[in-house]
C-alpha cells in the first residue's frame, strides 16, 4: 500500500476507480432487475404466454381479426416437462411446439413461420414438409436444404454459477404446502402452475416473460427460514 | 490535474489492462441462451438413462444385447433378457466393446498412403471417395472384399458389393469354423450349426470346444449351463482338451487325450458302449451306418494307447454318456469344434464325434442336439464361415502376382490372422490399392493404402441371424443407439466415421440399396409380411418399434429339420503335425492356440478392458504367456516367468513360460490376440502373436488350416519376467471359521456356536 500512496491522489483515485467498477460490473452481470429496471429481452420468437397459459380472455386479436380469444390455459408443466423431476425445468425442442403449429396458427403469422422454419415443416425456399422428405429420399443430402435448426431462446432468469438450485424439491414442497405459495396466478392455481408463481410471478400474464422477484440470496435464506429449510451454505453452494 | 507524457502512458496500460479483467468478469453470451433443440431425444434428459435394445455381430455369435445410453453416451452393454439366444446374460466381453466407440486412438478421419514406403496421411472424405472410386475403376473385375464371416444384410451387401464389379467377397476367419460346419453337413445333414440342449441333457460330452468360454455362442451356452447344473440330477459334464479351458475346469471329468486323437477317443467311447451294449440296437444301427468302416481298430486297449487316456476314464465316460443306470434320463449331447477340428484329420475327427449322438438317439431328441432353420430372409444365408486357408492361399498367391488390383478388407486382421507361410505382407504389398475399414488402427492398416475410419456395432443399422440359434428363426435387429460422439472440449467429433455397409451403397452409386437404414426397415417390413412371430402390429410401423424395442424378431413356430443322418469322413484318420527335425536345440511340444477368453482372436486387443481381463485359469492379462505342464517344466528347469522361445517352421515367438498342473505334458498352450504392430497403445508391440508360428498343415478334406497341428520346439532364453497376473499375487489371509457360514452342533445356539468357532480361530492361530 505505501508505494501506491505514494504516488498520490492520482493513485488512490485508480485504486478506488478498479474496485467501483468490479462492484458496477459485479451488479450488472447479476439478473437485472436489481437495479430496478424490469427489463426483459426480445425473443427470436415472440412466444406469448398469455396465450399458452392463461385461461382468461385476452385482449389478442387473432389473425382473423374477428374472434375473440381465451387463453388455453396449459400447464406449465405441459412444455417445461422436467420441472417435476429434475433440476432443470427444461426449455421444449422445437419439435414440440411443431406437433401443434404444423396445424394451429395462420401460415403468414411471421412469428409462426419462424418456427416451423427452424422445426422444418417448411423451408425458406418455401417447400412443404413432405416436399423435404421427398427430396431427401431422392438423395439430396440433408444439408444442401437448409434443415431443422435449434431455437436460441435468451434466459431471462438466471442464477449464478456458485448457486446450485434444482426445482424439483422446491417444486414438490410448494406442492405439499400450498399455503407457502406466494404470487398470484392468471386463472392457473392448480399444481405446480401454482407454485411456480412464488418465484416467477404472473407468468400467464406476460407477453414477454420479465423477472420480477430479485431471486438474490436474501430472498432464498428467508424463505429457507420460514419453510424451516436448511441455510447452510452448502444447501446451494456446492 | 497536471499529467505529464509517462504518467499518461502507465494510466493508459492501466485502464487497458483493467478492462481485460473485467471483460473476464462478465458473462459469456452463451451464458444467457438457453437452446431449444430441434427434437429431444429421449435419452437427453438429464439424469435420466434410456436402454436400446441391439445386435451386437462382430464379436459374438448373434447375441441381443440392451445398452445403456445417459444423454447420447453410450455407458454400459447388458444382456437382452427379451432375446432368446443369450436370455438376458452376457460375457465380459460385453463390456470392453464400449472401449472401442471411445478409444482415444479411433481413427478420425480418412487416410492414405501415396506410395506403399509413405505414411497414412489424413485425407478429407471427398477425397477418399474419389480415391475409392479411381480404385473400384481401375480394378476391373480384379477386386476382392475381404470380412470377417459376416451374418445379415452386411454380409449380402458385401457380396452383391463384389458382383457388382465383378470381383469376389472373402471372409476370413483365423479360427476356422469350416471343418465344423462340414462335419455337421456330412454328419448330420444340416446346413446350419445346430444348437445343443445342454439344458436338458442329463450327460454332455464335448471335445476341444471351449463352449463355457469362448466357442460358439458362449452366452446362450452359459444360459443352458446353468440350468444343466439346476437339474435334479445335476448333469454330467465330460470334457476333452488337451489343456484346461474354462470348460474344462467345469468339468465332472476332464479327458486330456493327445492333440489330434480326439477322433480316437470318440470312437474309443463308441466301442465300449456298442460293445457292452448300452444303448439300443436301433441306435448301433444308425450310428454303424454313418460309419461304413466301422469300429474295428478302436477297440478301448488301442484307443487308450493312442490316445494316452487310460481305460478306466474312457469306459467312465462311455457309460455317462450312454445314460448311467441309476436314472431313467438318458439324454445325452456329444459335440466338439475348436482345437479338436483344427488337425489334418480335423473332419475325421469331427465326423466321429457328432456321429456319437447317433449312438444315444440324441439328433433332434430333448437334451440332445436341436436342428437350426434356415434364413428368414430368401436372399440372406443363416450361416457363414470364413473361406478355407487353402483357398486364401490361392487367393494370396494371385495377389503376389500382381493380378489383384484392388481390395477392400473390414472386420479382419488379416495381416495378424495369417500364418508367416503365406508372406500376407508382400501380398498386400502387391496390390496397388489396399482398402481398410476400421475403427481403431489394425495390423492390415499398417499395409492399406486408404484407411477409411469405421463406425462401430453402436451407431450403424444392420441385420443379424444368430449362428447357432436357439432351435427356432431369430432376426437379430442392430441400431445406432449413439449418434457420432463429440470431443471432450466440443472442437469436433471423436471420429468422422462412416459406416462399412453405408460407404459400400454409396459408392455403387444406389444400385444396391440406399443406405442400410433403408435395407433393415425393408427386411423388417418382410417380416411383418409374415404375419407370424414374436411380434403382432396393426401396421408396419408398429411393427417396426416393436421389434427395434425388443432388438429383434423371433418366431419359435419356424424350427430346423432333423435330416437324414450321412457318413463320418473316414479319408484321414491319422493326424499329421508339422516337422521340427531343422529347429535347433529345444525340446518338442504339441502347440495348441486358444482364443483368449477376453481379446478372442485378437479383436478385442486395443481395448484395455480386455487387456485387464484375466485369464480364467491362469489369472494372467496384458501379456502372451504358454501354459506347460508343471511336472515338465520342473524336469526342464522351466520357471514362471521365464521367457521361452517358441519355434515352428514359420517362426519364432517369446512368451512367458506358466507351468500349471492343467496341461498335457508333451502340450504347450499359448493364447491367441496379443502381439499387435499396429493398434493404438494397448496392444502395440504387447506380447506375441502365436498365430504367425503356425505351419501351412491343413485338413485334408476342407483345406481348412490346421492350426492345432504344428509342432514347435521350445528353448528357454536365459531371462526371466514377471508374469502379471492376480493369482499368488495378493497374499491370502485366513478367513475366520464361522463367518461365512456358521456350524451350528445339534442342541447348540447360533450364538453359543459362533463363539465355539470364535475360539478355535484363536487357537489356530496362537497355538499352532
Amino acid at each position: 500500500m505505501i508505494p501506491v500512496l505514494g504516488i498520490g491522489g492520482l493513485g488512490v483515485m485508480a485504486v478506488m476507480g478498479i474496485v467501483a467498477a468490479f462492484v458496477f460490473t459485479g451488479w450488472l452481470g447479476q439478473p437485472v432487475p436489481v437495479l430496478g429496471f424490469e427489463q426483459t429481452f426480445d425473443q427470436p420468437i415472440n412466444f406469448p404466454h398469455t396465450i399458452h397459459a392463461s385461461t382468461k380472455q385476452l385482449d389478442y386479436v387473432p389473425a382473423d381479426g374477428l374472434s375473440t380469444m381465451e387463453g388455453l390455459g396449459l400447464d406449465c408443466t405441459f412444455c417445461h416437462r422436467t420441472v417435476t423431476t429434475q433440476a432443470n425445468a427444461g426449455v421444449p425442442p422445437v419439435a414440440f411446439c411443431a406437433t401443434c403449429h404444423q396445424a394451429i396458427g395462420a401460415a403468414d403469422n411471421p412469428e409462426l413461420i419462424i418456427l416451423r422454419d427452424a422445426a422444418n415443416l417448411t423451408n425458406s425456399k418455401g417447400q412443404s414438409a413432405a416436399q423435404i422428405e421427398e427430396l431427401l429420399d431422392s438423395g439430396v443430402a440433408a444439408e444442401k436444404l437448409d434443415g431443422p435448426e435449434p431455437v436460441n431462446w435468451k434466459r431471462v432468469h438466471r442464477l449464478p454459477d456458485h448457486v446450485r438450485f434444482v426445482h424439483e424439491p422446491h417444486i414438490r414442497y410448494l406442492t405439499q404446502n400450498p399455503g407457502e405459495i406466494k404470487g398470484t396466478t392468471d386463472g392457473v392455481t392448480e399444481g405446480a402452475a401454482g407454485v411456480c408463481s412464488t418465484c416467477h410471478g404472473n407468468v400467464a400474464a406476460m407477453k414477454q416473460v420479465e423477472q420480477v422477484e430479485p431471486l438474490k440470496m436474501g430472498q432464498c435464506v428467508d424463505c429457507h427460514r420460514d419453510n424451516g429449510a436448511p441455510t447452510d451454505c452448502v444447501a446451494c453452494h456446492y | 490535474m497536471k499529467l505529464n507524457r509517462r504518467e499518461f502512458l502507465a494510466l493508459t496500460g492501466k485502464t487497458a489492462a483493467g478492462a481485460v479483467i473485467f471483460a473476464a468478469c462478465g458473462l459469456p453470451e452463451r451464458e444467457l441462451i438457453v437452446q431449444s433443440p430441434v427434437e429431444l431425444p429421449e435419452d437427453l434428459v438429464r439424469g435420466e438413462d434410456a436402454w436400446y435394445a441391439t445386435s451386437m455381430g462382430d464379436f459374438t455369435n448373434g447375441d441381443g444385447v440392451l445398452v445403456r445410453v445417459m444423454q447420447g453416451r453410450a455407458k454400459k452393454i447388458e444382456g437382452n433378457p427379451d432375446h432368446p439366444v443369450n436370455r438376458g446374460k452376457s460375457t465380459a466381453r460385453y463390456d470392453s466393446v464400449l472401449q472401442l466407440l471411445y478409444h482415444p486412438d479411433r481413427i478420425s478421419d480418412p487416410m492414405l498412403r501415396y506410395s506403399k514406403a509413405g505414411n497414412l496421411v489424413g485425407i478429407s472424405w471427398e477425397q477418399a471417395e474419389a480415391r475409392f472410386q479411381e480404385a473400384l475403376a481401375n480394378a476391373n473385375g480384379s477386386l476382392t472384399v475381404v470380412t470377417n464371416p459376416l451374418r445379415g444384410h452386411l454380409g449380402s451387401v458385401a457380396t452383391n458389393f463384389a458382383a457388382k464389379y465383378s470381383g469376389k467377397h472373402m471372409a476370413f476367419d483365423p479360427i476356422e469354423q469350416g471343418v465344423l460346419h462340414r462335419a455337421v453337413k456330412s454328419v448330420l445333414g444340416q446346413d446350419q450349426l445346430p444348437t445343443f440342449d445342454i439344458a436338458n441333457a442329463n450327460t454332455v460330452l464335448s471335445f476341444g470346444a471351449d463352449w463355457l468360454g469362448t466357442w460358439g455362442s458362449p452366452a446362450q451356452f452359459g444360459v443352458k449351463y446353468g440350468e444343466f447344473r439346476s437339474q435334479r440330477s445335476r448333469g454330467y459334464l465330460i470334457h476333452a482338451e488337451p489343456r484346461m479351458s474354462l470348460t474344462a475346469a467345469a468339468a465332472d471329468l476332464w479327458l486330456a487325450p493327445r492333440p489330434g486323437t480326439e477322433g480316437d477317443l470318440a470312437l474309443g467311447i463308441a466301442s465300449v458302449i456298442v460293445d457292452e451294449k448300452l444303448v439300443s440296437s436301433d441306435n448301433i444301427a444308425a450310428f454303424n451306418a454313418a460309419l461304413p468302416s466301422g469300429l474295428a481298430g478302436y477297440s478301448l486297449a488301442e484307443v487308450a494307447a493312442r490316445t494316452d487316456v487310460p481305460t478306466e476314464r474312457i469306459e467312465k465316460a462311455a457309460r455317462h454318456f450312454a445314460g448311467s443306470p441309476s436314472t431313467d434320463d438318458k439324454s445325452a449331447v456329444a459335440f466338439g469344434g475348436g482345437s479338436a477340428g483344427a488337425h489334418t484329420n480335423g473332419s475325421f475327427i469331427l465326423g466321429a464325434i457328432y456321429a456319437l449322438n447317433l449312438l444315444v438317439g440324441a439328433v433332434g431328441a430333448s437334451g440332445g442336439v436341436t436342428p437350426n432353420p434356415g434364413s428368414a430372409f430368401s436372399d440372406i444365408s443363416a450361416s457363414a464361415t470364413g473361406a478355407s486357408f487353402e483357398a486364401w492361399e490361392e487367393e494370396l498367391a494371385e495377389w503376389r502376382a500382381g493380378n489383384v488390383e484392388t481390395v477392400i478388407i473390414r472386420g479382419t486382421d488379416i495381416v495378424h490372422g495369417m500364418p508367416n507361410s503365406v508372406a500376407i505382407r508382400e501380398a498386400l504389398d502387391s496390390v496397388p490399392n489396399v482398402i481398410a475399414f476400421g475403427a481403431v488402427l489394425d495390423d492390415t492398416m499398417g499395409y492399406a493404402d486408404l484407411v477409411l475410419p469405421e463406425l462401430t456395432f453402436l451407431e450403424t443399422w444392420g441385420t443379424d441371424i444368430p449362428e447357432p440359434g436357439p432351435g427356432y428363426q431369430v432376426v437379430g435387429i442392430q441400431q445406432p443407439v449413439v449418434g457420432p460422439t463429440i470431443s471432450r472440449d466440443e472442437s469436433g467429433l471423436i471420429s468422422n466415421a462412416r459406416g462399412f455397409g453405408d460407404t459400400l451403397l454409396s459408392m455403387a452409386g444406389g444400385s444396391l440399396g440406399s443406405s442400410m437404414e433403408r435395407l433393415v426397415a425393408d427386411a423388417v417390413s418382410e417380416l411383418h409380411d409374415t404375419r407370424q412371430g414374436s411380434v403382432t402390429a396393426s401396421s408396419s410401423a408398429l411393427f417396426t418399434n416393436g421389434v427395434l424395442q425388443r432388438g429383434g424378431w423371433w418366431d419359435t413356430g419356424e424350427k430346423g429339420t432333423s435330416s437324414s443322418a450321412g457318413k463320418v469322413s473316414t479319408a484321414n484318420k491319422n493326424a499329421g503335425y508339422s516337422d521340427t527335425n531343422s529347429l535347433g536345440t529345444g525340446d518338442d511340444f504339441n502347440l495348441v492356440p486358444f482364443q483368449s477368453n477376453s481379446l478372442l482372436d485378437g479383436r478385442l486387443a486395443s481395448t484395455p478392458w480386455a487387456q485387464q481381463t484375466p485369464d480364467p485359469i491362469s489369472s494372467a492379462s496384458w501379456s502372451t504367456w504358454a501354459e506347460i505342464n508343471s511336472k515338465q517344466a520342473e524336469d526342464l528347469d522351466i520357471r514362471q516367468g521365464d521367457v521361452l522361445l517358441v519355434r515352428s517352421t514359420s517362426g519364432e515367438i517369446e512368451v512367458l513360460a506358466y507351468p500349471h498342473p492343467g496341461v498335457r505334458p508333451g502340450v504347450i498352450g499359448i493364447p491367441i490376440g496379443q502381439g499387435h504392430e499396429e493398434g493404438g497403445r494397448w496392444a502395440e508391440g504387447r506380447g506375441a502373436n502365436v498365430l504367425s508360428i503356425l505351419v501351412d498343415q491343413k485338413d485334408s478334406e476342407t483345406g481348412a488350416l490346421a492350426w492345432a497341428a504344428t509342432k514347435v520346439r521350445v528353448q528357454r532364453a536365459g531371462r526371466r519376467v514377471k508374469v502379471p497376473k492376480f493369482e499368488g499375487e495378493v497374499e491370502a489371509r485366513a478367513v475366520e471359521p464361522g463367518v461365512p457360514v456358521l456350524v451350528v452342533g445339534p442342541g447348540e445356539t447360533a450364538e453359543e456356536a459362533e463363539i465355539v468357532n470364535h475360539h478355535e480361530y484363536q487357537r489356530s492361530l496362537f497355538n499352532d
